[in-house]
């Protein structure tokens, strides 16, 4: 036993006898935090439940059902705002524009000749037309973006019996044509010339003869 | 007896993890428990946290306790006072000074006789920490110098130097105090 001195004595008793503080329900309710941590998932340990919603203090689940309603209402609320928000915009009702005529031949156009003095030189307008007479060789018109006019739709690659054609302008390069589908049908009609050259149809004329044995007879 | 009986009970419930008895086991023992963790904490809120931490513990370990070994009261005590240690050394560092023999100077009784027992707690709550937590465990809980080298993880002299350290600022205070 420790040698206490005699003032010591009389003070181990007077603090023994000393009054505690009244915290027992605080430092509960932070003792039963901490070991609510530790089993969390225990049922055992939930107190009995005020209804059928669930457990916890009465009142609980009321609050619950509130602020899970307001929630679920939040989102609808969000969810069609957001619906409302994301609609594509109306398409205004335009009338179809209609397609102005192009030109379907290339043409030099006077307007871009220079002006000298106050006249504009009278340039002839050239449209590189084809010359079947003039284009014997098989050629390939090739134009991979050029459209139809009729139907608006890409017109691939094109062959045609009138082979290359060549710049009348003497612009020096091939020229590549638009051509729509009903000018290339009425291409594609051109026959070739038949027969022999020199010789017509009219030499090919049948006459009916008399026959001198008739007569004779 | 009947105390006793309602502690058996609440202990083996308290090993099945009943909430109920975890907390009839707890309002059962707080003025116990209180009056130790009030020794040695600064003030109230202080000794709330030693509460809390310590009866944690005490649920937490319950399965550990072995009533063949020693009393549910000397097993709390021991909890509160580890964790009162434990938070007295958070903030405090322990003097490496060492002591043969702690001094004993004289103080006349007639002054502690009248003071109260906050008072009191007053007077040894303003020492330095280390030195107050030497001075409960000697002279309060009694303590020897070696358990509380042990307890410390300090050597019995600088225990000694602690509560030598103890009595001459206690002797200063009760005599301004007498006069």
């Amino acid at each position: 036993l420790n040698q206490l001195l005699q003032y010591e004595q009389l003070l181990a008793e007077k603090i023994q006898q000393s009054p505690v503080p009244d915290m027992a329900d605080a430092i509960w309710a932070n003792i039963e935090l901490e070991l609510d941590k530790d089993l969390p998932d225990d049922p055992g340990n939930e107190p009995p439940s005020s209804s059928p919603g669930g457990g916890g203090a009465p009142g609980t689940s009321f609050y619950f059902y509130i602020v899970t309603s307001v929630v679920i209402t939040a989102l609808v609320l969000t969810f069609v705002w957001m619906q409302g928000n994301n609609k594509p915009a109306q398409p205004s009702v335009v009338p179809p524009a209609r397609e102005t005529p192009t030109n379907r031949t290339p043409v030099i156009d006077s307007s871009s000749a220079p002006v000298v003095g106050n006249k504009r030189p009278i340039v002839p307008v050239i449209s590189p037309r084809i010359d079947s007479g003039n284009t014997s060789t098989r050629g390939t018109i090739i134009n991979s973006a050029f459209t139809d006019s009729l139907l608006n739709q890409p017109i691939g690659r094109i062959e045609t019996d009138s082979v290359t054609i060549k710049d009348n302008a003497g612009l020096g390069a091939p020229v590549t044509l638009a051509i729509d589908s009903a000018m290339k049908q009425k291409e594609t009609l051109l026959k070739k010339p038949k027969g022999v050259r020199g010789i017509t149809d009219d030499d090919y004329k049948i006459r009916a003869e008399k026959k001198d044995s008739t007569r004779k007879g | 007896v009947i105390l006793e009986q309602e502690l058996a009970d609440n202990i083996v419930l308290c090993r099945n993890g009943n909430r109920k008895a975890q907390e009839q086991l707890y309002r059962q023992l707080y003025g116990f428990a209180m009056a130790m963790a009030i020794r040695y904490s600064r003030d109230e809120l202080d000794a709330g946290d030693i509460m809390s931490h310590a009866f944690v513990k005490v649920f937490r370990s319950i399965q550990s306790y072995d009533p063949a070994k020693g009393s549910f009261h000397a097993w709390l005590k021991r909890i509160i006072i580890n964790e009162a240690l434990d938070h007295i050394k958070q903030r405090s560092r322990f003097s490496s000074e060492e002591l043969e023999k702690a001094e004993e100077p004289y103080v006349d009784n007639s002054a502690i006789e009248k003071m109260d027992a906050a008072g009191l707690m007053l007077q040894i709550k303003q020492l330095p920490p280390a030195t107050h937590a030497v001075f409960v465990l000697y002279v309060v809980d009694g303590y020897t110098h070696q358990q509380i080298a042990g307890q410390l993880q300090i050597s019995e002299g600088t225990s000694k130097w602690h509560l030598s350290e103890a009595r001459k600022i206690l002797q200063q205070k009760l005599s301004n105090y007498k006069k």
